[in-house]
């Protein structure tokens, strides 16, 4: 994030903090789409993932005035998202079963500076073919909003473990656009 | 986040092809949010306030238009009780106006009807000390009654100095919020006009 989102974070939450109306519009008609698009990585349904954006919404307008840190505005929206979408999806869907079975937690994430995605459309096709683990981390790096440190504290689980998770997933991506490639000669 | 990024993102974004109809029925539910509508039980308790207001006026009008008889006090009465009038006449229109829009705008209203409630304090307590206390002084100043006045009366400037000193706290301590918030878009303002020079 540059100084001056951060900047134009803290004035946004300090504006919805003050109760100004125009301020609350602004946050809601600024990242909703995002947000959306995040939980619709989530959540297969997309009248649920509109129900789960409103509540968090709801969320979001009732802790403002406790964000301790409001320059961190955007790894707190994108938290709130996930824990309103994956509380839908705890009755059939265990949070533990997001974690792969190869995933590497000793910390030291693989590089994945050579595995790069410019097509946008082969990008959101792509992404609906995979685990829910691997859309869930690979949409925060796509949105751009976050640093690896800040998908870190969304996901809530070490750097080394989103290194590890980004690289295994766009591998996973890399695969299905290559089959889907493949398919079509 | 460079511009190559950012297009890439709003691709990404535009790919997403939500429902019509899905989507009016959040943006409903949002609106709704930030409406704030009262139910019925708060319309009802503002349209009490609101009646309250007029019981509280209609004696302060008749004390500012009524014949006091000393002419020094009742200068001093009608003082109090103009102002008092005027306040209980704001605060029925302001209740009955919350109460008929079934709305209660978070930012002004309740500010505007704590500062209504301090100045009829105020004000009904200055009534008191100049309708009762101060004649009652002035004919048997050793009597208890007097004295017993003067204390209450006291009392109640205490009480009402200490509602308002609390307000005024509160103000100040949104207008910390308000000088941070100025200084922050003068930051902003600078980095902008940092970023249009380099460029």
């Amino acid at each position: 994030m540059t100084e001056k989102q951060a900047i134009y974070c803290e004035l946004l939450v300090l504006r919805c903090r003050r109760g100004q109306k125009d301020a609350l519009e602004e946050l809601v008609s600024g990242w909703e789409r995002k947000l959306f698009y995040y939980i619709r990585r989530l959540v297969e349904d997309e009248q649920e993932s509109w129900q789960i954006l409103q509540e968090t919404w709801v969320k979001v307008l009732q802790g403002i005035t406790r964000l301790r840190e409001p320059r961190k505005l955007p790894a707190w929206l994108y938290s709130i998202a996930r824990m309103t979408a994956l509380s839908h999806l705890r009755s059939r869907y265990s949070e533990q079963a997001m974690l792969d079975n190869h995933e590497d937690v000793s910390g030291n994430g693989k590089c994945d500076s050579d595995l790069t995605f410019d097509d946008a459309e082969q990008v959101h096709y792509g992404l609906g073919r995979l685990s829910l683990q691997h859309r869930d981390v690979l949409t925060l790096f796509f949105l751009r909003d976050l640093t690896v440190q800040e998908i870190a504290q969304v996901l809530d689980v070490p750097d080394g473990t989103v290194k590890s998770r980004l690289y295994y997933a766009k591998r996973a991506l890399r695969a299905v656009l290559e089959k889907e490639a493949g398919d079509h000669e | 986040m460079n511009e190559p990024d950012k297009t890439f993102r709003d691709e990404l974004l535009d790919m997403e092809k939500p429902n019509a109809g899905h989507r009016r029925e959040y943006e409903k539910e949002v609106q709704r949010m930030f409406e704030k509508k009262l139910n019925c039980l708060w319309r009802i308790a503002f349209a009490v306030l609101s009646v309250a207001g007029l019981l509280v006026a209609a004696p302060f009008l008749h004390m500012a238009t009524a014949r006091m008889g000393d002419e020094t006090l009742g200068f001093f009465v009608r003082l109090v009780t103009v102002p008092g009038s005027i306040l209980a006449l704001a605060w029925t229109a302001l209740t009955a106006w919350v109460a008929a829009k079934g709305r209660l705008s978070l930012r002004v209203q309740p500010a505007g009807m704590a500062v209504m409630s301090i100045g009829l304090a105020f004000f009904l307590t200055a009534s008191l000390v100049f309708v009762f206390v101060f004649p009652i002084m002035w004919e048997a100043p050793t009597d208890h009654r007097s004295m017993c006045g003067l204390q209450l009366s006291l009392i109640g400037f205490f009480l009402v100095a200490i509602i308002g000193l609390c307000l005024i706290l509160r103000v100040l301590y949104r207008t910390e919020f308000r000088t941070r918030e100025k200084l922050l878009e003068i930051e902003y303002r600078l980095v902008e006009l940092g970023e249009k020079l380099e460029k």
